[in-house]
């Protein structure tokens, strides 16, 4: 017994030497650290580490491992790799993407069906998308959300560089078939806006089970009216009042069954055949539509109207017109 | 035992010590030459960004010096000079914003406020200028003329009794130079709450002159109204004028006719062509640039209607009828009169019935008959495929309700000739048929009830 308390003495000192020589080494590496870093309230500039990357420093650094861009963005001309110098911005100060060159756009895609092959301009075959995804991760965009982009429109946060927003209209079945796998190989999201009237109703029809799946991969869904219905025209024999309130229905009965669908608050909007008019948007402003995408060509500053948003169809299949869409930067003297 | 444990702890505490110095040691050259390097360069760029004037980077590169060390002079007295100096730019071009937003000066004013934000991202005023306001809504505007020597400002006398009033034409009319406007100009002056028009003498367009065009190969409105207008997107102008009710169906050798309008250059009276032939200029009036247009301005536009009939045609063509259903109705939806869109609607739903009734499923070929006939009138054949299918459907439930019956499966039996009823009341002895089944359900009902 004696012998067995004098052992266990014995091992409780060496523990404590052992804990105390590991705070040693903690604190002495700690000022190793700090030495190898530099850091201040702006910035840290530090030395690539091996197997480093803008995902781990981001985690580290910016508590968020999907802030990688940031890292990226900053560090544009640099390649990561052991002992290269990294700059990691602390503070996010150019919210709206502005140099004294000019300032940042973003450009929205608007697709509708897909095919393995088809001839249709509404109808991207499949191999051309895989083309056109391709070509997006290669060349350092980053698929967004709108999520994000309201972030930058309202002037709350900055969004990558390069960023792009791919947006899906109607709700075609072929979108969960064919669009869906090859957007997953390349870590992209889209945004579909889908009428109500065509969900579930046809095997052309995307289900209300498969647009679950897809939001619960990240994915965004947006309203584009209940029967896909042109907003800007009355109908023949209709009077004033009953053509108001048909608009209204369209846009409040979408947002409702979807929000009860997929228990969200749906705050997207697509007008159908990009046709609005200032009643229109009133109308939407109403039911709590906060940002609603045309079929206007060109891309979006950071004080663009977020009810009317511009966006481009991909519609010709050659990559020199799908690039020419891609544009990131307006060029103008900011001095 | 005890030897052992105590040269372990040793030669453990010796290995951290000793590798946490050789970590320092490589510490130290990068905090000593290299950190010199660094500073340096960051200095260099500092300054190069300062001559070019990009004030913005030339700081950040005085904030990464001050990051590698903090308590370098000149980083510390030439990011304080930058900050201060930013501030106050950032200021003067607010200003000179303002005073260009006053004027009418719209877009360069946005590029002054652009700027300011470059230079001072907080500055929250600059931010509200630029972001965009409410548009102005309004039901009612009168056209009025732009007369010589007359102002946007002079308008908004006229109109509202208040020259400082004319921004709210400016932004009606979305124009990004209040300023820049010609005389013979149609400017919409709207009617606003709060603010009545002063003047409500409503002037009517007369323009009625116009040219007439023939289509060549290839061509279509928009690229005409690009010819004459110098502007893609002009080409409902000429639609309406020549009363078309779809833009994009128009074929060779048409002849239409393209009006003059005030507003607009007439190019093609520039090119002193006054008849049929009309060859497109080889330069074309350039639209000015706004960063809206982002250079897509010279394109041809989408029709979106167009397109969705494309892909219907498309499903027709590979027999897909209800694909192509789809796609047809969105057509309609935005064009109830599209003749051809009509005509493939009509044919669709009828080979989609003639597909669905040669599957047996009779009500469902029926009613796309029926639909047919509803896109075309005078489809004789329509409405032979509607009895004919209704008559099968019928016949076909009517004998398995029959059978049912003979089986004594009563509930069965009323449930297929409730399907025939449910088309034609009359048919046959359905009406009593059913009578009877119900009655004998209902005494084979009361006979359980009274057993239990």
């Amino acid at each position: 017994m004696k012998s067995l308390r004098a052992n266990r003495l014995k091992h409780s000192v060496i523990t404590l030497f052992i804990c105390g020589g590991g705070l040693f080494f903690f604190i002495s590496c700690a000022t190793f650290k700090t030495a190898r870093v530099f850091q201040s309230d702006d910035y840290i500039i530090c030395q690539l580490k091996d197997k480093e990357t803008p995902d781990t420093l981001a985690e580290k650094y910016l508590g968020d491992r999907k802030k990688f861009w940031v890292i990226e963005d900053a560090n544009e001309d640099i390649s990561f790799e052991k002992n290269k110098i990294i700059v990691i911005p602390l503070k996010e100060k150019n919210i709206g993407g502005l140099t004294a060159n000019g300032f940042q756009v973003v450009p929205i895609l608007c697709y509708h069906r897909f095919a393995k092959d088809c001839k249709s301009l509404l109808c991207m075959p499949a191999h051309i998308f895989e083309q056109q995804m391709k070509y997006l991760d290669e060349n350092g965009y980053r698929v967004i959300n709108f999520r994000q982009l309201n972030d930058f429109l309202e002037y709350r946060h900055a969004i990558p560089r390069k960023a792009v927003i791919i947006s899906i209209d109607d709700g075609y079945r072929s979108v969960y078939d064919i669009c869906y796998p090859i957007l997953k190989k390349y870590g992209f999201n889209a945004t579909l806006f889908v009428y109500t009237d065509f969900i579930n109703v046809s095997k052309n029809s995307l289900t209300w089970k498969q647009l679950a799946i897809m939001k619960a991969d990240g994915f965004e869904i947006g309203a584009h009216t209940v029967s896909h219905s042109d907003l800007t025209r009355q109908k023949e024999g209709e009077d004033t009042p009953a053509f108001m309130a048909r608009i209204e229905k369209e846009l409040r009965v979408s947002k409702q069954i979807i929000d009860k669908k997929l228990g969200q608050n749906t705050i997207l909007l697509a007008f159908p055949y990009g046709r609005y008019n200032r009643n229109v948007l009133e109308i939407s402003t109403r039911l709590g539509y906060r940002t609603a995408v045309t079929v206007k060509r060109g891309t979006n500053p950071f004080f663009a109207d977020s009810l009317t948003l511009r966006r481009t169809q991909v519609l010709k299949r050659d990559m020199k017109t799908f690039i020419s869409v891609l544009k990131s930067f307006h060029k103008i003297s900011l001095k | 035992m005890k030897k052992i444990r105590v040269l372990i702890l040793g030669v453990l505490i010796v290995v951290m010590i000793g590798g946490c110095a050789g970590i320092s040691g490589i510490t130290e050259k990068f905090t000593g030459s290299k950190k010199k390097a660094l500073v340096q360069t960051y200095i260099r760029n500092g300054q190069e960004y300062e001559n070019k004037g990009d004030l913005v980077q030339a700081l950040k590169q005085y904030k990464l010096v001050l990051t590698v060390d903090p308590k370098n002079k000149e980083a510390i007295e030439k990011s304080g000079l930058l900050e201060k100096n930013m501030r106050v730019l950032a200021q003067e071009h607010y200003r000179k914003g303002l005073k260009l937003r006053k004027k009418g000066k719209y877009q360069l004013a946005r590029k002054e406020f652009l700027t300011t934000l470059e230079l001072q991202p907080d500055h929250l005023e600059a931010l509200r200028a630029i972001k965009p306001k409410k548009e102005i809504s309004a039901k009612k505007y009168i056209i009025h003329t732009i007369q010589p020597g007359e102002s946007l400002a002079m308008v908004a006398k006229t109109y509202y009794g208040d020259y400082k009033k004319f921004p709210i034409i400016a932004k009606f009319n979305n124009m990004s130079d209040a300023t820049q406007i010609t005389v013979g100009q149609k400017i919409k002056v709207p009617e606003i709450d709060g603010v009545a028009l002063l003047t409500k003498k409503q002037e009517i367009e007369t323009g009625e002159k116009y040219i007439i065009h023939t289509i060549k190969p290839g061509e279509s409105l928009a690229i005409v109204a690009k010819t004459y207008y110098g502007d893609y997107k002009k080409f409902p102008i000429i639609a309406e004028f020549n009363n078309m009710p779809d833009a994009t169906q128009i074929t060779v050798g048409q002849k239409i006719k393209v009006p003059e309008i005030e507003e607009m250059p007439f190019l093609a009276s520039k090119h002193e062509i006054k008849t049929k032939e009309v060859k497109a200029p080889d330069s074309v009036g350039l639209d000015r640039e706004t960063i809206e247009d982002e250079g897509h301005a010279e394109e041809e536009p989408i029709d979106e209607v167009a397109n969705y009939r494309f892909l219907g045609i498309e499903h027709f063509n590979n027999k897909e009828y209800p694909a192509a259903i789809v796609e047809f109705n969105k057509v309609l939806n935005a064009n109830p009169d599209d003749k051809s869109t009509r005509e493939y609607l009509y044919n669709t739903h009828f080979q989609y019935g003639i597909a669905l009734f040669g599957k047996g499923d009779y009500l469902a070929a029926k009613k796309n008959f029926e639909t047919s006939f509803s896109y075309n009138k005078d489809c004789d054949k329509c409405q032979d495929y509607v009895k004919k299918s209704g008559e099968i459907y019928m016949e076909t439930h009517y004998n398995r309700g029959l059978s049912y019956y003979g089986n004594q499966q009563l509930t069965e039996a009323v449930r297929e000739w409730e399907l025939v009823r449910s088309i034609d009341p009359n048919y046959k002895d359905v009406e009593k048929d059913i009578q009877k089944a119900k009655t004998l359900l209902e005494r084979l009902e009361n006979i359980k009830k009274s057993k239990q």
